[in-house]
């Protein structure tokens, strides 16, 4: 193979698929990145973990001998990086890979590409479809609420659930539940297969998905093949993943189902006083006490070797008091993701109940409150 | 008609025969033990095969009758007992009237008696419960006991038996429980012609177990007394650095008796908690002396078994007298240096037997005195600095052993001093200090406590001690390590918990200079050596402290979940988390039964982040399903602070500033035992300065 390459366009490549590459790998070929050069198809540049998977299209590729290359994802990323020139030559000279600039020439040993395991692409006729903004947002505002650590996996991701008009994404950790609803459309619905089960993105994957895609990026497309595996569709690269395996939690059944008292609040003074609220606390004592009463919210905190605080805030309340302690890391989590602008609807029933966050977007967290033996 | 049938005597006996008879080592307990009720001061044991083939036993006991001989074979005669009442004040080892009538019944008996005052003796063949005539014989006072050929004529428990190893093993397990409880009985035990034990009366315990269980764990072991109304607890327990994977090592004698209770043992299992690593169980040998009427010994034929009238109190006050002396000892392990070449040899040869530091304690003050101080090499202070390292035990009481004599260690002789041997072989009378002593051969075991110089002449600091007090007898730097005192020696009963270790505690600061070694290991210098610490070990230790104290302070918080989470348990389990519900929801651990042996987790204590539900409840429930008593609120809570601590600790591997070695240092003294992380592993290592001087030969 051989191929003259725009070296900013290879390095915008480059950066996007090394987050998949695996560090460490029982397999090492894993370690590397794949570079396909094809005059007719396109260049890509393919990395794979066997659970995600991800194609990038690599632009401003000049291709003398179609082929493909094992790129060593460290060396080439310092090389590509360092260089000051426009364009590096890289082919393949025996077993092993030349890359030459104006003024540089590096040789690097290279695995037979061969031996690099697929990385599916997206084949599926029928699929939903997503604007950019949408599934960015839908990611931010869930993906913080699961937990990777559990050793219930389900809770490691995702779940994606789809109707012909929507996209529902949540997430949780069993403490708090973030739920987002956003518009999607769907393509050629008469080949789509009926869904069934309950599909869990891993947050590796979402996260990788998250940077793929800008605002203003054409709608995003998604299909869930065969209950087993994830495909979307960006722009400039296909996002692959396997489906994470588990009983995702019966969601619904978290929302409360009345509500006793209700107040908005605008999310930039809300999220300040939390932060402020939560100085001091510790690991041991991180409780916050939220004490909603006619005009004012108080933050009460206080942990033993750090101290006390209480923070005032003026709002809107008009039911009866309400006191309730929350972890206040839960709320600045949600908090951040929104905007600070915007006003969030918080409903709470009593010190023990599930409270309720809810935005003008469809966005719904729930959050667990604290007990604390006194 | 004529289904149900009266049983004969011999199958009656036979019968019974099973329970008290289970192989020969059971026979050796009731023997020994029947000797030692005559009152025998001299009891001998041979046994052939394992005991299969003979077993006999001589003592010098009181004899018996010839009249009453036949009687003592018969089911239910006993000389011991003589109505109900006398079972709830038994002040002997047997006295069901059993044994001797289910052994006769299953073996060939021979037994050959004379009563002191008698001009012969008689003797009588007892072969499967038919006796012989009595025919008089010469014999010396006492009686001698043979059984041959065990369950001869029941074949099917022959065939049970086990390989001649393995049931001498037995019986030497029998026999040591019998020793272990009467140091002041002189045993002799011959297996196979072989004399196996020769134990003159006049050692004291500790003797006994180093003979059983090696002179390491003699030389381990701490001296614990308490007493609370008429409940007196005393005896030996070993440092955390000897354990086993059994409670095998674990000997508690109630009025003589060997006996197993799982509350004691495992109040003896708290005690230690956290200074043995999981699954590691301590060595103990206590004595258990109780009024007769607080205690049932008449649960099972074997006696091995005992009730309570009121467990409680015996367990707190077991539990709080090991701990005490725990929290005001110095446990650090010591490091085991390998000595220089030239001389293992004749170290090892002399370590196997010898009692090291024994000659040195009491006679190092005489020693010091005389020479060290004009000596600048401190020669004479070599032998002595081999001890700190080759032990991590005290030399401080060591002259609790000093009786044994045991043999000259190969370096005193060695030594450039022309009374190398008075030093070494006859410290208590050398040492001024210890000369009010009362004869060792005191068989009682208060009696040896009293051979230890008083506590307050046992200087104590540890191997941070800045600097020793200016004293007279411990001016050389060897008595410094020398006097590191691992715990209050066994001096008198009421001096032993007052006393205040003034160790590391506070001697630690300014914190010591420090390095990290591997990102693992922090090496510190310490004012006569250096110590290799375990960062993580260390570091887990002190969260865990600090937790304990936070959370003792304030409550814990609970983070209840979205969803209940169903957890399924093992019946046993979830009955035991069920029983604690309370417990645990003031822990923040809120559990509902869900039906059948699933359990519903509403909340879980917020500061444990991430916790699976599952895997907490799994492990809570396993931890209270060992308890016998119910745990307390604390011990639960431990258990929790352990797994935050563990979470939360530096690892191993992981890189530290030197600002945060100094930190992790100064903060050391926080903690009330800093010697072992929570897991039991020890957290340091010490070398002194003396030992290195001497691995490079300077001295």
């Amino acid at each position: 193979m051989k191929a003259l390459c725009n070296r900013e366009g290879l390095l915008n490549a480059f950066a996007m698929v090394t987050g998949v590459a695996p560090t460490r790998s029982p397999k090492p070929i894993l370690q590397n990145v794949k570079f396909v050069v094809d005059g007719e198809d396109g260049s890509t540049l393919l990395a794979t973990d066997l659970e995600v998977g991800i194609r990038h299209r690599v632009l401003g590729v000049q291709v003398e001998e179609p082929g493909a290359v094992i790129l060593p994802t460290l060396k080439v990323g310092s090389i590509l990086r360092t260089s000051t020139d426009d364009e590096l030559s890289i082919e393949t000279v025996d077993d092993q890979i030349l890359i030459r600039g104006r003024h540089s020439e590096f040789k690097l040993p290279s695995d037979n590409p061969e031996h690099f395991p697929e990385v599916p692409d997206f084949a599926a006729v029928s699929y939903h479809v997503v604007s950019a903004t949408d599934l960015r947002r839908l990611i931010r505002r869930t993906s913080f609420a699961t937990d990777p650590e559990s050793t219930r996996y389900a809770l490691g991701g995702c779940l994606i659930e789809f109707t012909p008009e929507s996209l529902t994404m949540v997430g949780t950790d069993g403490r708090r539940l973030a739920r987002m609803i956003a518009p999607a459309d769907i393509e050629n619905p008469d080949a789509a297969p009926s869904p069934t089960g309950s599909p869990v993105v891993p947050v590796k994957a979402l996260k990788i998905l998250e940077r793929n895609i800008n605002d203003d990026d054409p709608p995003v497309h998604i299909a869930i093949q065969s209950d087993k595996n994830v495909l979307v569709r960006t722009e400039n690269a296909v996002i692959y993943s396997r489906l994470v395996e588990g009983r995702f939690p019966r969601y619904q059944d978290v929302f409360p189902t009345h509500v006793e008292n209700k107040v908005s609040v605008e999310v930039g003074p809300l999220r300040m006083a939390v932060e402020q609220a939560s100085i001091v606390t510790s690991e041991e004592s991180r409780g916050v006490d939220f004490n909603f009463s006619e005009g004012v919210l108080r933050l009460a905190s206080q942990a033993a070797d750090v101290g006390s605080s209480h923070v005032d805030l003026p709002i809107g309340y008009e039911g009866k008091p309400v006191e309730i302690t929350f972890d206040p890391r839960y709320l600045t989590d949600a908090l951040k993701t929104l905007d600070d602008a915007s006003t969030v609807h918080i409903e709470l029933i009593d010190s023990k109940n599930a409270a309720v966050f809810k935005t003008d977007d469809r966005y719904t967290y729930v959050v667990m409150p604290l007990t604390r033996e006194r | 008609m004529g289904i149900i049938k009266q049983l004969s005597a011999s199958v009656i006996n036979q019968i019974a025969a099973g329970e008290v008879v289970e192989r020969p080592a059971s026979v050796v307990k009731e023997l020994l033990e029947n000797a030692l009720d005559a009152g025998a001061t001299r009891v001998e044991l041979s046994v052939e095969r394992g005991g299969k083939d003979l077993v006999r036993v001589a003592d010098d006991g009181r004899g018996i009758d010839a009249d009453d001989l036949p009687l003592a074979f018969s089911p239910h005669a006993t000389s011991k007992l003589s109505n109900a009442d006398d079972l709830f004040r038994i002040a002997t080892l047997g006295f069901r009237g059993e044994a001797l009538a289910a052994i006769a019944e299953i073996s060939k008996v021979r037994c050959q008696t004379r009563p002191r005052d008698a001009v012969e003796g008689c003797e009588v063949a007892i072969e499967a419960g038919q006796i012989s005539e009595i025919r008089p014989c010469g014999c010396p006072p006492g009686t001698v006991i043979e059984v041959r050929n065990l369950f001869f004529n029941t074949p099917v428990r022959r065939g049970f038996l086990k390989a001649d190893g393995t049931e001498a093993g037995h019986v030497a397990e029998a026999f040591s429980r019998v020793a272990l409880a009467r140091p002041g009985v002189q045993f002799t035990y011959r297996s196979g012609g072989k004399v196996l034990h020769e134990l003159p009366a006049a050692s004291g315990l500790k003797e006994r177990i180093a003979v059983f269980f090696g002179p390491e764990v003699a030389e381990s072991l701490v001296w614990v007394e308490g007493r609370q109304g008429p409940i007196h607890v005393h005896g030996y327990v070993a440092h955390p650095s000897q354990s086993r994977s059994s409670t095998k090592g674990q000997f508690l004698f109630i009025g003589g008796r060997f006996v197993r209770d799982r509350s004691l043992s495992h109040a003896l299992g708290e005690a230690y908690r956290g200074l043995l690593m999981v699954g590691r169980q301590p060595l103990a040998f206590l004595n258990l002396e109780i009024p007769p009427e607080e205690v049932d010994v008449n649960v099972h034929p074997t006696k091995v078994e005992v009730r309570f009238r009121d467990s409680q109190p015996i367990y707190s006050l077991m539990l709080a007298t090991i701990r005490k002396t725990f929290l005001s000892s110095d446990l650090h392990a010591r490091l085991q240096a390998p000595p220089p070449a030239a001389e293992r040899a004749g170290q090892r040869g002399s370590a196997a037997t010898q009692q090291p530091p024994s000659p040195r304690a009491t006679n190092m003050p005489a020693l010091e005195g005389s020479m060290i101080d004009d000596d600048p090499f401190h020669l004479g202070g070599a032998p002595a600095d081999r001890q700190t390292v080759s032990s991590w035990f005290q030399p401080s009481i060591t002259p609790d052993h000093a009786p044994t004599s045991p043999p000259i260690p190969t370096y005193l002789e060695r030594m450039p001093q022309p009374d190398s041997n008075t030093t070494s072989r006859a410290p208590a009378h050398s040492a001024p200090r210890a000369a009010p002593m009362p004869s060792f051969l005191e068989p009682a075991a208060p009696g040896w406590s009293h051979r230890l110089p008083p506590a307050a002449a046992t200087p104590h600091f540890d191997e941070f001690a800045a600097a020793p007090p200016p004293r007279p007898d411990s001016a050389a730097p060897t008595s410094k390590t020398s006097s590191t005192s691992l715990f209050i020696p066994p001096t008198q009963p009421d001096e032993l918990h007052v006393e205040q270790r003034p160790g590391s505690d506070r001697d630690l600061e300014p914190p010591p200079r420090a390095l990290q070694l591997h990102d693992s290991y922090l090496v510190a210098e310490t004012s006569d050596g250096m110590m290799v610490i375990d960062q993580h070990a260390l570091h887990e230790r002190i969260l865990y402290e600090e937790l304990r104290l936070r959370t003792a302070r304030g409550g814990v918080e609970s983070q209840r979940l979205l969803v209940p989470s169903t957890v399924d348990l093992p019946a046993a389990d979830a009955a035991a988390v069920i029983e604690q519900r309370d417990a645990l929801a003031s822990l923040g651990i809120e559990i509902e039964p869900f039906g059948g042996d699933t359990i519903a987790v509403m909340s879980l204590p917020a500061m444990l982040q991430g916790a699976a539900p599952e895997a907490l409840l799994r492990d809570l429930a396993e931890h209270l399903r060992d308890q016998p008593l119910p745990p307390t609120r604390d011990a639960l809570l431990a258990e929790l602070l352990h797994m935050v601590a563990c979470k939360a600790a530096v690892k191993a591997g992981q890189k530290l500033g030197p600002a945060e070695i100094e930190a992790l240092l100064a903060r050391r003294h926080l903690v009330n035992d800093a010697h072992h992380c929570p897991h039991g592993r020890p957290t340091a290592l010490v070398f002194s300065k003396a030992e290195l001087e001497k691995q490079f030969g300077r001295i």
